[in-house]
């Protein structure tokens, strides 16, 4: 299913902070990870995710790094202090907004908003 | 990668700045070259290059996306997946360029993204500063009403039997074509009506003036002088009798230009004159000041006809007087209205002259006359308010452009017409220089007072508040004055000096009203003063004394009393030697036995009425306003008070 994009300009920032909260990632593990981890429903071509890290930088939410260890120079990605702070807030702004999305019965009943209901 | 052979200034062109000082000259920004050696399939490598030229980043940055784009095709490449499915999730290539420009801006250093601000909000400035410069350059200001024509109407209509100019450009007329030279300058040919009118002198001295004081010899001198001049002054009553002036200002004849020593005026130049020129703010009145110099004649006469124990002439001469007050105070503006009263304070003059030592030459019923022509002088400053008013509506639409809705600004063409013909004028006082800077420069300077001051509305609403302020200060008696925080000038005092400046137009345009309504009291005083006077003579005519009281003339010789205009209480009257004296207690409310200060040098019109009333008078101001006194008020004190 594609999402409106308005909607992924919403979703995707804590989607990605959230992968990154699991550890650095670069460009294309990050866009695997979220078509494999959603179904494909957040999946994003590099034409919106690389514009989307490099706001997340400017912004110090993450910080990038060149590994020039592996067969080809990459970058990796993380989550900076301020990332963390703002995934929380984004995190428990998105639970409200899934918890008032329930209560109206758009959001599927039984389902929670911490996680698989 | 492998940097295949280029010329040496673009590797120079592709080196980190560092590099080439150290020597280093590798062209690593050169992100093409770091497609070329990717091996990647020409599809993605041609949506890699279009996505980074389009970016439009500095090198550097283009470098850092290439190699990221590079990693992650290569990442995809290694998964199985072909070139084709990769650049199918790609996106498109435009919004892709776009997308990481923005951002990649974003993630500059502060130092550019301040520059960067700074610049944009400099040139939108500009851009904004352009558009001004051009509505300026385009509009105009629009002269939509004829304010001198609507000021003329009534003189205009008026029949050539009922007006007095005719006869006093005759007098004029007949005063140039008999004065050959000038008292003042004996070796150059008579040239201004001051010239004509200064009199006889004796030496240094001027006769006219002080007629009453002067010597058998002088007084032989200026009657000489007078008599010469008959039928000038025959022409001035017959000119002061008429209902109205009826001058057509502005648009003066060629009659009345030459007679003033003023330019020609022809076809040629009327379209030259400038529209401020042609403005009612700036219409010249050089017959006013020739008012003045006729009245001087006048009362000399007066005087000479009370010393000559001729009452008809005399009576004649107050009548004139006081005709040529009411002539010169019918223009609206405030300096006629200034005329006005010094030609009542003549008329006074010449009054006291006769009640002083020759009251006999008038019958009661001449001495009545007397007092009603002194008492048909209007003098209310009110009457003036409107004419500034106008003028100041004239002088605003000549400088400012007109949206039709009643607000406009100040063009370009208003700035140049502001800085050359209205601020030497308004500023004259101040030495003001018009810069006369080119077209150019006062467009480009235009927008400057666009920004800064007050547009049309609201410089008319400022003039309006501060007048509005103005007249409700002149309503008080001056011992009730408005608080200073409420008259106007205590709001310019309270106004921030941007607020100043941006109502800077007023800031000399506004007249000195207080100023010249103090000048109406005194007159109003003085003349309350002389009706007190008359009222006196003939007390004493029908009593064979002066009254103990001034109440004792009340209701039969005048209806009331006048108050001190100072204080608001009554009036004092003293007899000093065998002389009425009536005195307001004056500024420092004390009673000093009817005695001007010093600096009056015994003339009641020099007196100061202090405004605001002060608390505190200095030492120089102490002393009483004698409104009225026709002996000697330092002689010693014979009679009561009130």
């Amino acid at each position: 299913m594609k999402i409106e994009r308005e909607l992924m300009r919403g979703a995707g920032p804590p989607a990605v902070l959230q992968l990154l909260s699991g550890g650095e990632k670069y460009g294309y593990e990050l866009v695997e990870a979220l078509s494999r981890q959603t179904d494909g429903v957040l999946a994003m071509g590099q034409s919106t995710l690389y514009p989307m890290l490099y706001n997340l930088e400017a912004k110090n939410l993450v910080k990038s790094r060149i590994d020039k260890s592996g067969p080809r120079p990459r970058r990796y990605y993380r989550l900076t202090r301020k990332g963390e702070r703002k995934l929380a807030t984004d995190t428990m702004q998105w639970r409200a907004l899934f918890d008032a999305m329930q209560s109206l019965g758009i959001a599927p009943q039984g389902a929670t908003a911490g996680g698989a209901g | 990668m492998t940097l295949t052979a280029k010329s040496w200034w673009h590797r120079v062109r592709h080196t980190r700045p560092r590099d080439i000082l150290h020597g280093r000259i590798n062209g690593q920004l050169d992100w093409r070259q770091a497609v070329a050696g990717a091996d990647l399939p020409v599809a993605v490598a041609d949506t890699i290059s279009l996505v980074v030229r389009k970016t439009r980043l500095w090198k550097r940055e283009q470098l850092d996306v290439t190699l990221e784009l590079i990693a992650h095709f290569q990442d995809g490449l290694e998964t199985g997946l072909s070139g084709e499915e990769l650049l199918a999730s790609f996106g498109d290539t435009a919004n892709a360029a776009r997308l990481i420009r923005r951002s990649k801006k974003r993630g500059r250093p502060f130092l550019w993204q301040a520059w960067w601000w700074a610049s944009r909000s400099m040139a939108a400035l500009f851009a904004v500063y352009g558009i001004v410069v051009l509505l300026l350059a385009f509009d105009r200001p629009r002269i939509s009403t004829d304010y001198l024509a609507i000021l003329n109407k009534s003189s205009i209509s008026m029949p050539e039997d009922q007006r007095g100019w005719p006869y006093y450009q005759q007098a004029l007329a007949w005063l140039k074509a008999n004065t050959e030279a000038s008292p003042r300058r004996p070796n150059v040919s008579a040239v201004t009506v001051e010239d004509w009118l200064t009199g006889p002198t004796d030496g240094e001295t001027l006769l006219l003036d002080n007629y009453p004081k002067l010597d058998t010899a002088q007084r032989k001198v200026v009657d000489a002088w007078l008599n010469e001049r008959a039928e000038f002054l025959v022409l001035l009553r017959k000119a002061a009798r008429q209902p109205r002036l009826g001058l057509e200002l502005g648009n003066y004849s060629p009659q009345y230009r030459r007679l003033f020593g003023m330019r020609e005026f022809d076809a040629d130049v009327a379209e030259k004159k400038s529209a401020v020129e042609s403005s009612i703010y700036f219409v010249l009145l050089p017959h006013i000041q020739a008012m003045r110099g006729m009245a001087r004649v006048l009362k000399a006469d007066l005087q000479r006809s009370a010393f000559q124990g001729n009452g008809t002439a005399a009576l004649a001469d107050l009548r004139a007087l006081t005709g040529m007050a009411r002539h010169g105070g019918q223009a609206p503006w405030l300096v006629c209205g200034l005329v006005k009263c010094g030609l009542l304070h003549s008329a006074m003059e010449g009054l006291e002259t006769v009640l002083a030592a020759h009251a006999e030459i008038w019958s009661t019923r001449e001495l009545a006359q007397a007092a009603h022509l002194l008492a048909a002088v209007s003098l209310d400053v009110r009457d003036y308010v409107q004419g500034e008013k106008t003028s100041f509506f004239d002088l605003v639409q000549r400088l400012y452009s007109d949206d039709g809705r009643g607000d406009g600004y100040l063009t370009a063409a208003g700035l140049r017409r502001l800085d050359r013909e209205v601020l030497p004028v308004l500023r004259a006082g101040g030495n003001w220089q018009a810069n006369h800077f080119s077209n150019w420069q006062y467009l480009a300077a235009a927008p400057a007072t666009y920004f800064v001051g007050a547009s049309r509305r609201e410089l008319l609403a400022k003039h309006a508040e501060m007048w509005a302020r103005m007249e409700a200060e002149a309503e008080r008696p001056l011992w009730d004055p408005l608080p200073t925080e409420e008259t106007a000038a205590g709001q310019y005092e309270r106004m921030s000096p941007l607020a100043r400046l941006r109502y800077g137009m007023l800031d000399r345009s506004l007249p000195a009203y207080r100023a010249v309504r103090m000048t109406f009291e005194k007159a109003k005083g003085l003349r309350e003063g002389a009706l007190l006077g008359i009222a006196l003579q003939l007390y004493r005519r029908e009593h064979g004394k002066w009254p103990e009281s001034l109440n004792q003339l009340v209701p039969l010789s005048l209806p009331s009393l006048p108050i001190d205009r100072i204080n608001g209480g009554p009036l004092r009257y003293r007899i000093v030697d065998g002389q009425p004296v009536i005195y307001s207690l004056g500024v420092d409310g004390k009673d000093d036995g009817g005695v001007l200060p010093d600096y009056c040098m015994g003339d009641p019109w020099r007196y100061r009425l202090l405004w605001p009333p002060a608390h505190e008078v200095a030492e120089e101001e102490k002393g009483d306003w004698v409104i009225w006194s026709t002996g000697s008020a330092n002689s010693e004190t014979s009679s009561s008070g009130t």
